[in-house]
């Protein structure tokens, strides 16, 4: 087996993960509209020539990230291939190279990702002809793993031990995430954000903290009437505060989707709420509450009629997708 | 004795015994890094809270820090309301967590473990820290072991397994080039442990690497990535599975050494 082989595999399992979250996110159903491409282009009627597919590269292109556009493709693929009586993904390729631009190029980055084998991408690569187009290509593979890159690029024989010296510099990505799971891609969070998730932080300890310090500070001060009126004051003050930083119910997870259908029909905000999203400078709107709220009421339907544990986890990780792109997208 | 007075005694015996416990615990990791590794730079503390705060337990410690901070203040205010001087002792102990907690987690390790996350390995990454005890002994092995809580428990703090899979190869060359002493599971044939290897090997990381292999001796990672330009099987550290704490524990006495020497010599 190649040694590069299981970082190919890698690379192709990233790029599977990136076109369904993209999607996902976007509701993109790859055979509805690839049926719907078809039917607009005259996909069924047309010959073996790439000059046919230029719209419909354009139409990928403009319409979807690359990576979306290329499963659509393979979608137009599987259902037209045996009508066709050729290969139709082959032909937006040769379309797609003969565009010339970047968006293409990592399209083409797509289909190069997407052999069992990475002998197999490799001599796919060697069949572009344009040189900007080759070079568009590497910088796509490079940006990801430089080793990959030189190899299904550089159109030469595999090199035979000893092996080349690795690779030093740093792979993945260059800067840390914030260590939030599922973000949209290069989405870091502001420091307003950072000061708003720490200032809910604190809120809640205080909260929580209440409850315990009053009747323990009353009991001090004025023995156990004291006492008793500490605990009276401690729970209404943390009751208080969790209502008023939009807290509801006592799972955190159903609580947040509860208050984002209230505040979608239009409740108003908390004090604290309204001082967090203030110091976040970046408040719900009736809009993205709408979404979020919509979001879960279509997730808790499909997570109710399925029973496989493995579609549930899809299902939620789907739906914390959609969330996260509501909440952070700056286009929401 | 009236009973509030009792109550404000025993906690402060309690609390003192435990902020001991715990203070002395981090000022003798502390004290015992610094004289293996020297002073390290502000630089290092940095990155190392900015590798926690990317790994699973960050959200956790985040959350502690806050509950002890306010618990802290609690106790002090409660303390000043009931005029009880032995309330200052209670008070003192969040705080002292907190510095605990704040050295425990951000002292540079003196070695990093890498390999594939099972029972064993996370078993052998703590009988390494047990013998470099109180040095830290770090990884990024998922040591979440449902069925093993006390291993997860314990092994919990020097786990810097990341919570977004594309953080994890920043976290680990970091780690790499901070840590002094690297031990790497050469029989873990898997693509992370291949790609650490591969740096390893690549750089002069392999010079303070020490590759563990089976009972057998053998080591398919090396056989896999070996030869390689610059590199010869011959000189670098291969050693079994059972002599790892020993020959770590060695490898960080020598760098003490050799860190008392230097000083001996300036």
């Amino acid at each position: 087996m190649n040694r590069l082989q299981p970082w190919y595999a890698t690379s192709q399992t990233r790029l599977l993960e990136q076109a369904t979250r993209t999607a996902a996110v976007a509701g993109v159903d790859v055979t509805r509209e690839a049926i719907i491409l078809a039917k607009r282009f005259g996909v069924s009627r047309k010959k073996r020539s790439a000059s046919e597919y230029t719209d419909v590269a354009g139409h990928l292109l403009s319409n979807y990230t690359p990576e979306v556009a290329y499963f659509v493709a393979v979608e137009l693929d599987i259902l037209f291939e045996p009508r066709l009586g050729y290969s139709p993904i082959g032909q937006v390729v040769v379309a797609m190279e003969n565009l010339g631009i970047e968006d293409a190029a990592r399209f083409i980055g797509c289909s190069l990702r997407n052999f069992p084998q990475i002998e197999a991408a490799r001599l796919a690569f060697s069949v572009i002809k344009s040189p900007a187009m080759r070079s568009l290509v590497r910088a796509d593979f490079a940006a990801e793993d430089m080793e990959l890159a030189e190899y299904i690029c550089s159109g030469k024989v595999a090199a035979p031990l000893p092996m080349p010296a690795p690779r030093t510099e740093v792979e993945h990505q260059s800067r840390l995430s914030d260590g939030i799971e599922r973000m949209p891609p290069q989405r870091w969070l502001t420091d307003a954000e950072r000061r708003g998730d720490g200032l809910f932080l604190h809120l809640q300890v205080v909260s929580s903290l209440l409850l315990l310090l009053s009747p323990v500070l009353g009991g001090v001060l004025r023995s156990w009437p004291g006492a008793a009126i500490g605990l009276v004051f401690g729970w209404l003050a943390r009751l208080w505060m969790r209502r008023s930083m939009g807290l509801r119910g006592s799972n955190p997870h159903d609580g947040f989707f509860i208050r984002m259908k209230e505040r979608a029909n239009g409740a108003r905000r908390g004090i604290l709420e309204a001082l967090i999203e203030d110091v976040r400078q970046r408040p719900f709107t009736q809009r993205q509450c709408a979404l979020i709220a919509q979001a879960w009421d279509e997730a808790r339907l499909r997570l109710e009629a399925t029973t496989s544990e493995e579609e549930k986890s899809r299902l939620i990780n789907e739906l914390d997708v959609k969330i996260k792109h509501i909440s952070y997208d700056q286009d929401v | 004795m009236t009973l509030s007075q009792a109550v404000w005694a025993m906690s402060a015996a309690a609390t003192s015994v435990f902020a001991c416990w715990y203070g002395v615990g981090a000022t003798q990791m502390w004290l015992r890094t610094r004289a293996m590794l020297g002073p390290l730079s502000s630089e290092v503390h940095k990155t190392l809270r900015q590798l926690l705060d990317v790994s699973r337990q960050g959200e956790g410690l985040k959350l502690t820090r806050i509950t002890l901070l306010y618990i802290g203040i609690a106790a002090l205010v409660v303390a000043i309301a009931a005029r009880e001087w032995l309330g200052l002792v209670v008070s003192t102990a969040p705080f002292v967590l907190i510095a605990w907690m704040d050295i425990r987690t951000t002292t540079a390790p003196v070695a990093l473990i890498l390999g594939t996350s099972t029972q064993s390995s996370i078993r052998r990454q703590r009988a390494i820290k047990r013998r470099l005890s109180p040095l830290r002994v770090v990884s990024l092995l998922n040591v979440d072991v449902p069925w093993d809580k006390p291993l997860a428990i314990e092994m919990s703090l020097d786990c810097f397994r990341t919570t977004n899979e594309d953080d994890w190869w920043l976290v680990v060359t970091r780690l790499m080039e901070i840590a002094p002493v690297l031990a790497i599971d050469a029989v873990a044939e898997t693509s992370g442990v291949l790609r650490e290897g591969r740096h390893i090997l690549g750089t002069n990381l392999w010079q303070k690497c020490l590759f563990l292999t089976s009972p057998d001796g053998s080591a398919p990672v090396l056989d896999r990535l070996l030869p390689m330009s610059g590199v010869q099987r011959r000189n670098l550290r291969i050693v079994r599975y059972e002599e790892a704490a020993h020959v770590i524990a060695a490898m960080v006495a020598q760098l003490g050494r050799r860190r008392a020497d230097s000083i001996l010599r300036e």
